[in-house]
């Protein structure tokens, strides 16, 4: 079982999200490490969330929307520390 | 699950995230707003062919996505400035910018049309994205139905808080009551509301972000820290902002 900070499984989970994106030759190997880790309707959950990711960074990239009121100031922090700011998505796009 | 829309998935997949996926997958051979039903099916198509172009994946490994010129692996006869749209949203999107929503909108594609583009690109993507990683089959073209686009376009769309005209919060007419109902409306929900069924169709497919609280027939078998670790790790991957 990896952890990743606090979080269960968090590393099978990361490599399991990395080769999804990518749609590596890693990915069946990092499929079944989750199903055996975590059990299939966790895999497909994992999925789920992965595929819902993969539409919501291009609805928000795709209309340039500005971070909403309630998450801009409680994030500058951690943005800047994770170099979050720096991403190209982040040129011209302000804060709320 | 026999008689799945997935096939013979070897894995128990959620009747509800089933039932959203069967839906949203429907709608996109729909009429849309500004596009046929037809032209929405040639769309899914598009977003499909820009995973695999060659001349995409070359843009990408460049400093700025005007740094090199080429033509797409196209797989439809749509014009050539919505083959770019959708291939820049599918492959490039943390790159896109209000320039280039500009220069689209002066070779002849509207903000209406590229909003209902970004809904069609977003759901494809989402849909076999998680087909992607259970290793599943993508599912068929939807059947384009007929009927005309009904060009409706929300009185109280404006700019506001980001590159195309949205619903600002709070002000929203009796069209719109049942996507603004919420007290707080993320501007993610709020993005697209120029074209409001692409609203709809996304609120639909929230199935995919269930989180183990509320309603505990939805429950997720993943806890919270499990479900935000994804979802940053895919945002992070695809370096985007919000």
């Amino acid at each position: 079982m990896g952890k990743t900070g606090e979080v269960e499984h968090g590393r099978e989970l990361i490599e399991f999200a990395d080769a999804s994106v990518a749609r590596s030759a890693s990915l069946p190997a990092a499929r079944q490490t989750v199903r055996e880790a975590m059990g299939p309707k966790e895999l497909v959950d994992a999925a789920a969330i992965v595929g819902n990711f993969q539409r919501m960074v291009r609805i928000a990239d795709g209309t340039g929307i500005q971070l909403d009121e309630i998450a801009e100031v409680p994030s500058r922090a951690f943005r800047g520390r994770m170099g979050i700011d720096e991403f190209a998505s982040a040129q011209g796009r302000g804060s709320h | 699950m026999t008689g799945s829309i997935f096939g013979d998935c070897p894995y128990p997949i959620r009747e509800d995230l089933e039932t959203a996926t069967q839906r949203a997958w429907e709608f996109l051979g729909k009429p849309g707003n500004w596009w046929s039903g037809a032209e929405r099916v040639d769309l899914v198509a598009e977003t499909r062919a820009a995973r695999d172009c060659e001349f995409c994946a070359e843009r990408r490994d460049t400093l700025s996505p005007y740094a090199v010129s080429g033509e797409h692996g196209s797989a439809t006869s749509l014009p050539s400035v919505v083959i770019e749209a959708v291939h820049r949203i599918t492959t490039d999107a943390a790159r896109l910018s209000a320039q280039a929503i500009q220069e689209f909108s002066a070779d002849g594609l509207d903000d209406g049309r590229y909003v209902e583009i970004v809904s069609v690109v977003s759901t494809v993507l989402g849909i076999d994205s998680f087909c992607d990683a259970l290793g599943l089959a993508w599912l068929p073209l939807p059947e384009a139905q007929p009927g005309e686009p009904s060009k409706y376009r929300p009185a109280e769309a404006r700019p506001d808080v980001g590159w195309v005209p949205m619903i600002p919060s709070g002000e929203n007419g009796s069209n719109e009551a049942d996507i603004f109902a919420a007290t707080f409306v993320p501007n993610v929900f709020r993005a697209m509301s120029l074209v409001p069924d692409a609203v709809r169709n996304l609120r639909r497919l929230s199935a995919y972000y269930v989180q183990s609280v509320g309603d505990t027939s939805l429950r997720t078998s993943l806890d919270r820290p499990q479900i935000e670790l994804i979802a940053a790790r895919v945002s992070a991957l695809n370096e985007c902002f919000y």
